[in-house]
């Protein structure tokens, strides 16, 4: 983790840069500022900004706007401005239990995600078969099927009657069934198999990188493939994977259909309990806190991932990518 | 050291054409992804605002709109209620609205206050004092709405705002198909062979009117303490397969996922029927608790004289007998005569109304939220 300005290797692309001004031009980096253009830019923005502002920055506002709010017993809401609100969640340690499970949820979907995409999105990437493209369509397939419908399916698979728990059972080797649904093992699971399209899909655009040529150099000087892979392939796709990584964490902590369906009511994240003091105890400053909450842990998230993106692009092509 | 970007040298090799055209940059692709997430999920909540009913003089042709409970509940109401309803009043068109719960009833109605999405709306009793107090509904005309002074005690409001339409129980359900001694008191929750294969909605209003059974099984009073209740239930937790059955308790009861649960009577009935008697809803020994609807008067309608009008159709006791025979609820009308069969399924029986458990839902309001959490980090995370 060295992202500080000074470090040497983040410095690196704009020292290039200043040694030769020549070469390139400011002209060639930025387009020419025309009023014309800038104008045009402009609109065809619009109706995209106009949107994001209507559906995404106003109610954000709002939210904000409810978390100072206090809620009166049964529900009604004080307005207010305070921050009660949060002083209430954030000394109460139910919500800190609920931020963990959450992060920890996080952190195992994703790492079995990459675990199991790593392989196929690998795969991908480097076959030359002519059904390559019908190999890519199939495997983001499984977006065309509801998450809704896809948990369902798993705990067909993992309940108690499933066909797991079938089968052992039928076998002799277990005597009372895996509790595999209806916790938080089961949202691992189906968590991890709902997110596999996005992660394959995100690390195959991110392995630009990867060349067959740098492996088959790296094996002509005498690399044992499992170096090849540990000294190329590995380092070349590490963006891709921090991409999918990304990808799939933020999904994996907004989740709510899956974490709602299998977990059996046992597993309390952010999603659901926001969902729940929203609907249930109708108490929404206190949901509109937990969102805030939920950004914040999203701000975090993507610090650290532009971080280790920088710190990786330093270490492994930064100040050759500058150089072209 | 290679002046040429990787990707560019790629993209000589003709199968990594469609991954470029496929592969977004990782970043670009990322924010589509999220930003496509966040339009649908605003999508979804704006819908449904646009203002209720077209003011069509106060003469001419009115429509009315009315928010109800979503699936059977609204086919029932149609059939039952809002047809015969418009029958006997041709001017008066009524716009079923449905709705998941009451909950987003008060969403709904916070966000129209000016003008307001329904006329008439319905509401659980735990969520309608909540609603009259922001004055998102309004007192009622009692000269407007006759047949208030036909209404069961317990269904009559206290300050004049909307009374009750409905009352349901809560049940025990289970599978006559795995359950070999069929349950017939609270205290049967706690039999071993049930154990792994119970079903326990109960972080909401289920939860609260079990702990207030409970209270009555052991002599406790649910206004002062309700630790015996949750002591009691914290016992049962072992034994809980889920405690959020998916989609609904009655279909996980259907299918053999769980064997016994708690649920309300009247969907629990509906789904006796439509399963051939493999859901079997039984109304406890010891008695159950009452759940109501309550029927309100938005306020700010513009068709006030219409919306009470309907209000009174559906609290007399045509619509309730209509009503209660076709989706197994109890009548909150003095001059009902049930069918002798809806009375023995319902809390209309001469037995249920002997050990009814009475509940203020008015003063739960206030505890509501706090119950509701005490069941989630004590029975459930505890």
């Amino acid at each position: 983790m060295t992202a500080d300005p000074a470090d040497g290797p983040a410095r690196a692309p704009e020292d290039t840069r200043a040694a030769r001004p020549a070469t390139a031009p400011p002209a060639v980096k930025a387009p020419p500022r025309g009023r014309g253009p800038g104008r045009l830019a402009l609109a065809l923005l619009a109706p995209g900004l106009l949107a994001l502002l209507l559906t995404y920055a106003l109610p954000l506002v709002w939210v904000v706007r409810m978390s100072l709010n206090e809620s009166e017993e049964g529900g009604a809401i004080r307005q207010t401005l305070s921050a009660a609100t949060f002083g209430h969640v954030l000394g109460s340690g139910h919500y800190w239990n609920v931020i963990g499970q959450t992060v920890e949820l996080g952190v195992l979907v994703t790492f079995f995600t990459l675990l199991v995409s790593y392989p196929v999105a690998l795969f991908l990437a480097r076959t030359t078969s002519r059904w390559r493209s019908l190999l890519i369509a199939l495997a983001v397939t499984p977006l065309l099927i509801s998450s809704v419908a896809r948990t369902f399916g798993w705990m067909a698979i993992l309940g108690t009657q499933g066909v797991i728990n079938k089968t052992l059972t039928g076998a002799g080797l277990i005597d009372s069934p895996l509790h595999l649904a209806n916790n938080f093992t089961g949202v691992v699971i189906a968590s991890t198999e709902i997110y596999m399209p996005f992660a394959i899909l995100a690390m195959i655009s991110g392995f630009g990188r990867l060349d067959p040529a740098l492996e088959h150099a790296a094996a002509s000087l005498g690399a044992p493939r499992r170096t090849v892979f540990r000294r190329i392939v590995l380092p070349l796709t590490l963006p891709g994977v921090l991409t999918a990584a990304l990808l799939v964490f933020v999904l994996s902590l907004s989740g709510y259909v899956t974490p709602r369906l299998i977990g059996g009511g046992r597993v309390f994240v952010l999603a659901t309990e926001i969902y729940d003091e929203a609907i249930t105890a109708l108490d929404w400053p206190v949901a509109a806190v937990l969102s805030m909450l939920l950004l914040a842990v999203f701000g975090v998230v993507i610090t650290l991932y532009l971080r280790a993106q920088r710190a990786l692009e330093a270490r492994f092509t930064g100040p050759r990518e500058a150089g072209s | 050291m290679p002046s040429q970007r990787p990707s560019q040298r790629l993209s000589s090799r003709p199968s990594a054409r469609l991954s470029q055209r496929l592969s977004l940059r990782p970043a670009l692709a990322t924010a589509a992804v999220l930003t496509s997430t966040a339009l649908l999920a605003t999508a979804c909540t704006s819908s449904a605002t646009s203002p209720s009913g077209s003011s069509g003089g106060s003469g001419g042709k009115q429509t009315i709109t009315f928010m109800g409970f979503y699936g059977t509940f609204q086919d029932a109401f149609t059939k039952t209620v809002i047809k015969p309803f418009e029958k006997a009043n041709p001017d008066i068109t009524v716009t079923y609205v449905p709705i998941q719960n009451s909950s987003e009833v008060l969403a709904k109605l916070r966000a129209s206050t000016a003008r307001p999405v329904a006329d008439v709306a319905l509401m659980d009793s735990s969520v309608a004092p909540t609603a009259n107090k922001e004055k998102l509904f309004a007192p009622l005309d009692a000269s407007k709405v006759p047949n208030l002074d036909r209404l069961v005690d317990s269904a009559k409001s206290k300050d004049g705002h909307g009374p009750a339409v409905t009352f349901d129980s809560l049940s025990i359900l289970y599978n006559s198909k795995n359950v070999k001694k069929a349950p017939t008191s609270w205290n049967d929750l706690w039999n071993a062979e049930y154990k792994d294969k119970l079903a326990m909605p109960i972080a909401d209003t289920r939860g609260v009117a079990l702990i207030i059974a409970l209270e009555k099984l052991l002599h406790a009073d649910y206004k002062s303490d309700i630790n015996p209740a949750i002591d009691k239930l914290k016992t049962l937790s072992s034994a809980v397969q889920t405690w959020q059955p998916s989609p609904d308790v009655y279909t996980a009861i259907q299918s053999g996922d769980a064997d016994v649960a708690v649920g309300w009577n009247a969907r629990g009935q509906y789904y006796k029927d439509s399963s051939g008697g493999v859901v079997q809803p039984v109304l406890p020994k010891e008695g159950t608790v009452t759940q109501v609807n309550t029927i309100n008067l938005v306020n700010n309608s513009a068709h006030t004289a219409a919306a009470q009008k309907f209000i009174d159709y559906a609290i007399g006791a045509e619509a309730q007998k209509a009503f209660d025979d076709e989706a197994f609820y109890a009548p909150v009308n003095k001059d009902v005569q049930l069918a002798a069969e809806t009375k023995e399924r319902t809390q209309a029986s001469a037995e249920q109304r002997k050990n009814q458990i009475p509940v203020d839902w008015n003063w739960l309001t206030t505890r509501y939220t706090d119950w509701v959490d005490r069941i989630k980090r004590e029975v459930i995370g505890g």
